[in-house]
């Protein structure tokens, strides 16, 4: 198991070298098995006509001996001398090594014989010898005839042994022939066999290796098309596919990611697109009404409609780009100014902000949307005067920013469904919707990357709501 | 929908993944058979070659005869080389190898050289022969004879058909023969075949016993001529030369021949037929070889005598076997004879059988 995860780790290029030299000594293993078999063939084959050669040489010691003998009995001379005993032990020393066994086999019988007919032979050279060296004429005439006789008969023996060895060695010959030829095939079979396993192996394991990259191919081709639910298996491994594996999940992760912000950025475009169409319209009217009401020197009427026309003109503002706290900040006044004049002053505002806070970046249209929300369900319907409280406060590393308001209130049930995405329906009254709860929250927790930044909580019903946002400074 | 098509291009690729193991898995089973196979085959090879089924024997025994091919011979050394076979004891034909070379009085010397424990010798006559087997005496190698016997090579023992009763048998067949043909005609000439080597004495008893058998019969006292014919054998064809000169004097020819052994019948049966006097001269032969059955079913041969041959080997070595355990041994064995003719249809009309 270790083996294997050790091997799945590998990088690609180790892998492919690992498969090659395991091919490579798989095949060397083959090659040395085949030349161990044909080595073993032609080493027998050189040997199989060794018996022959011993048998010439055999035949040839026993000349010499016969040679020397009568060179010695014709001349006396210590040279033949010498020359007679050599032979003599260098032929008792060969047929030592022949056969002593009455055998079922005729060669080895055969040797047998020559043996016994060889040690008589001797026995009766040396008496010649010994013979002529006392001067008995008669008698080494006489063993010298025995011998000479011996020596015709071991000859034809050995001759005899030897035509036999020949024809069995030949017989020998043939097959270990036929053997070898056999062994060529088998040898080119087996080559063909391991080439034909080895190309096998080879295409299974580097399809192995190959494989996770095939399917993330084919789970790129899928996103490529827009399918961004397409399934890409983890390989779990630390090579380079499994490095590209993780990286492409995360990268669809990051699209899938991107995707569900663009469309709720697409969602509130669209509902101020829906909204742009009064306001730009409203923005200009609204420019000329203040300009008559200067001229008029109304002063609370220019104020009322500057207003205003700041708060269209913050609308009509990009909203892909983070503004700062400042700028919302300033929206919600001038949202809240906008719904006094219009509500006759009903409605208390309060803000405590710790000034250095005001640079921090936010999506834009934050703030108002809250503040809008805390007036269209929170004071607008309660009997007496309803107050908003804006806090901005530093905590650790966030900015905490909370909205209150003493209206309403909220049930768990309800506060649930804000998070669920359920929030209450636009107004009644027609007023458009503004941008709601949930849009609001879904983009902070999409910039920011957390759950935590926008939190909704109520003592219960008629005791008010605050909406918390906790930013990262 | 995607996520089907997928899992099923994964299902595609286990099922190829299982083919190219399957057909891997096959290839190296195939190759280990053929591996396993030529491994046997070679081993079998190589065992054949190195090692034989070798046998190792106790004793030594030289099997020497005059003509080792001959059909009679060859059944005389199976009975002696079965019995050996038996008892631990190697029978060999000894140094016919060679054949050309040797003749039996050398292969005699061979043998002793050798040192064989023991020699079954084909009984014949020449001095050559003869000192060989002495010789062998000398060495203490005892020799037992068959067939012919010499007491005076040394031998320890002999083993063969009595002259006596072989000589009583082909009495009682010439006999028969006689009296069909004297129906015919006045009297019949009978002539037995012998060798010019041949023991004299054992040739005179075989003779007499004969003679004495035709002339115990009150039917054919003196219509009867009974002679010898000396087949010469000294030479390649010479024994088949020699009897067809008996027929080229046409007043020669007897109405009865009697051949004493294997190559006389097949000689005499050759030149009967060479000369086309079958009918007018009848054969009276020794042993049963298929050509010489042959000539009986076509009545160029009238009786064939023959000795259980199987049994003359076996108690050679038996015999050979008894002296170098014992130190002794009967002098003489006798095997069984039979007589074979047409109307016996090969069965087996005599038995004899004596220690």
């Amino acid at each position: 198991m270790k083996v294997r995860q050790y091997y799945s780790n590998l990088p690609i290029g180790r892998k492919l070298t690992l498969i090659y030299f395991m091919s490579a000594l798989f095949i060397l293993a083959v090659n040395i098995f085949v030349y161990a078999n044909v080595n073993r063939v032609v080493s027998r084959l050189d040997r199989v006509y060794i018996s022959n050669i011993n048998l010439n040489e055999l035949s040839a010691a026993l000349d010499l001996v016969q040679n020397t003998m009568k060179e010695y009995l014709d001349t006396k001379a210590t040279d033949a001398m010498d020359g007679y005993y050599k032979a003599y032990q260098e032929y008792d020393n060969q047929i030592e090594e022949l056969s002593d066994e009455i055998s079922s086999e005729e060669p080895k019988r055969m040797e047998r014989n020559i043996r016994h007919m060889s040690k008589k032979y001797l026995l009766l050279t040396n008496e010649a010898i010994e013979a002529r060296r006392g001067r008995n004429v008669e008698k080494y005439s006489r063993y010298y005839d025995e011998a000479s006789t011996l020596h015709r008969y071991i000859r034809t023996a050995v001759n005899s042994l030897n035509n036999e060895r020949f024809r069995s060695n030949s017989a020998d010959y043939s097959l270990l022939s036929v053997s070898f030829g056999y062994v060529e095939i088998v040898n080119i079979v087996v080559f063909v066999g391991i080439m034909l396993i080895n190309v096998l192996l080879m295409s299974l394991i580097v399809n192995r290796v190959t494989r996770p990259l095939a399917a993330l191919a084919n789970a790129a081709e899928h996103v490529a098309k827009g399918d961004y639910d397409v399934k890409v298996e983890r390989t779990g491994t630390l090579d380079e596919t499994g490095v590209l594996n993780e990286a492409f999940v995360g990268m669809l992760e990051g699209i899938k990611h991107g995707v569900v912000m663009e469309a709720h950025l697409k969602d509130a475009q669209l509902k101020f697109l829906q909204a742009q169409i009064n306001p730009h319209f409203l923005f200009n009217t609204l420019n000329a009404g203040a300009q008559l009401a200067m001229m008029e020197e109304a002063d609370r009427t220019y104020e009322y409609i500057q207003n205003v026309a700041d708060f269209f003109r913050y609308n009509t503002k990009k909203l892909e780009q983070p503004v700062t706290l400042a700028e919302e900040i300033r929206m919600v006044d001038t949202y809240i100014y906008i719904i006094n004049i219009r509500f006759s002053g009903e409605i208390g505002y309060d803000k405590d902000i710790d000034e250095s806070l005001l640079s921090v970046t936010l999506p834009a249209m934050i703030l108002q949307p809250l503040a809008e929300n805390a007036v269209q369900h929170g004071i607008r319907d309660i009997p007496g005067e309803g107050r908003i409280s804006l806090k901005v406060y530093r905590d650790g590393d966030y900015c905490i920013i909370s909205i209150f308001d003493n209206g309403a209130g909220m049930t768990e049930e309800e506060i649930d469904r804000v998070y669920r995405g359920k929030e209450a329906i636009p107004d009644s009254d027609g007023e458009p919707g503004g941008v709601g709860l949930h849009n609001v929250m879904g983009r902070l927790r999409l910039t920011f990357d957390n759950e935590d930044v926008f939190k909704v909580s109520s003592p219960g019903k008629g005791q008010g709501t605050t909406v918390t946002l906790k930013l990262p400074i | 929908m995607k996520q089907q098509e997928i899992l099923t291009d994964n299902d595609k690729k286990k099922t190829g993944i299982t083919a190219v193991f399957f057909i891997a898995g096959l290839s190296v089973v195939l190759a280990l058979v053929a591996l396993f196979v030529f491994r046997l085959n070679r081993d079998a090879s190589f065992d054949r070659i190195s090692e034989p089924d070798m046998k190792v024997y106790d004793r030594y025994y030289a099997f020497i005869s005059d003509s080792p091919e001959s059909s009679y011979w060859q059944e005389v050394f199976d009975g002696a080389h079965g019995e050996g076979e038996l008892t631990g004891a190697y029978v060999e034909e000894f140094a016919v190898n060679p054949a050309a070379y040797n003749t039996p009085a050398e292969r005699v010397e061979i043998a002793v050289a050798s040192g064989v424990d023991g020699i079954i010798a084909q009984g014949r006559s020449g001095t050559a022969f003869k000192k060989a087997l002495l010789m062998a005496a000398d060495e203490g190698i005892p020799v037992v004879m068959a067939g012919e016997d010499d007491t005076t090579s040394g031998r320890i023992s002999f083993v063969g058909v009595s002259k006596y009763d072989l000589g009583t048998v082909y009495g009682r067949q010439a006999a028969a023969l006689s009296k069909k043909l004297l129906s015919r005609q006045d009297r019949v000439k009978v002539t037995v075949l012998t060798s010019q080597g041949s023991d004299a004495g054992t040739r005179n008893l075989l003779m007499s016993t004969v003679r004495e058998v035709l002339l115990a019969d009150a039917d054919l006292t003196g219509r009867i001529t009974l002679d010898t014919y000396a087949v010469s054998d000294t030479g390649t064809f010479a024994a088949e030369e020699s009897i067809k000169d008996l027929f080229m004097n046409r007043e020669n020819i007897p109405d009865i021949l009697i051949a004493l052994n294997e190559e006389h019948t097949n000689s005499a049966y050759q030149a009967v037929i060479d000369y086309n006097i079958a009918g007018t001269c009848n054969i009276i032969g020794y042993y049963e070889s298929d050509s010489i059955k042959n000539a009986i079913e076509n009545e160029v041969i009238y009786s064939t005598v023959t000795a259980d041959v199987k049994q003359m080997g076996t108690y050679c070595t038996k015999a050979l076997d008894e002296y170098i355990e014992s130190g002794y041994v009967n002098e003489f064995f006798a095997v069984d004879t039979h007589v074979i003719d047409k109307e016996s249809v090969f069965g087996q009309t005599d038995t004899e059988e004596e220690e």
